[in-house]
């Protein structure tokens, strides 16, 4: 199988999708890498920083604080 | 900068700086990966935010990962992926990753516009043709270089059976685009 040109072709074509687009828009990576690290802080795993009105280590249970379908599914469960 | 490995221990240590690392190298992959599964970068976003929130449940809990983190995380985002998917009754199209051929640049050559039309007949027939697991299957394979072990953990398959799903796949991109390969 390996040598037939035509699935040759087929599996060149595909590791040529792997270069394709799709990068991280930077404003969304940073906040998400904000949340992030907001999460570490809420699971007591950092201090704090300052500005965070979070308070740390009150409870092993995160939650991704940007996901708004979670917020929908309460509300369609609720 | 700490390996894989010495990343892997110290992040179940829950060392914060082992932990951002892991963040900045694997959240673009991921991004990249549920991004051409459901095109749509919020939700992909979304995606790779409950990802690494799991990761963090999982290692502050004492669990996690023991071995093999990044096939571990495309586990957790294919799951995701697959739970949305049914929630949205749609199966995941990968328009996405066409986009990407530089439209800022100028006149293409006949060249790059007949590779162009080849490669939208290869994403159209993997959206149209292949089944879900053979969707998901080439894109771990070929797209995101994970090997048949590796595949079959994340997809939670046998690896006889992951072969079987993957030959057949490409079986049917080749039938699809069995004219246009005949002319390259």
């Amino acid at each position: 199988m390996e040598h037939d040109p035509k699935v040759n072709g087929v599996v060149k074509l595909l590791t040529k999708l792997k270069d394709s687009n799709g990068s991280y828009p930077p404003d969304l990576l940073t906040s998400r890498r904000r949340n992030f690290i907001r999460q570490m802080e809420i699971t007591g795993i950092t201090t704090p920083r300052p500005q965070s009105q979070t308070a740390p280590g009150k409870t092993i249970r995160t939650k991704n604080p940007d996901n708004h379908d979670e917020d929908k599914d309460k509300v369609k469960d609720g | 900068m700490k390996d894989g490995v010495a990343l892997l221990k110290a992040a179940q240590k829950l060392d914060e700086e082992a932990l951002t690392a892991i963040f900045d190298q694997f959240a673009p992959a991921i991004y990249k990966y549920t991004l051409r599964l459901c095109h749509d970068p919020i939700v992909a976003d979304n995606i790779v935010g409950d990802v690494f929130a799991q990761l963090l449940e999982q290692f502050a809990a004492g669990r996690g990962p023991r071995t093999n983190l990044r096939s571990y995380l495309y586990q957790t985002a294919y799951h995701l992926v697959v739970d949305r998917s049914r929630d949205n009754q749609h199966t995941a199209p990968l328009e996405v990753a066409v986009g990407t051929f530089d439209k800022s640049q100028p006149a293409p050559t006949q060249t790059q516009i007949e590779e162009r039309v080849i490669m939208e007949a290869l994403i159209t027939a993997m959206n149209s043709e292949l089944t879900d697991d053979q969707r998901h299957v080439i894109i771990l394979r070929f797209l995101e270089d994970f090997s048949l072990k590796e595949t079959a953990e994340i997809i939670g398959k046998e690896v006889n059976n992951i072969k079987v799903i993957q030959n057949r796949g490409i079986a049917k991109l080749r039938k699809v685009l069995g004219l246009q390969l005949e002319e390259m």
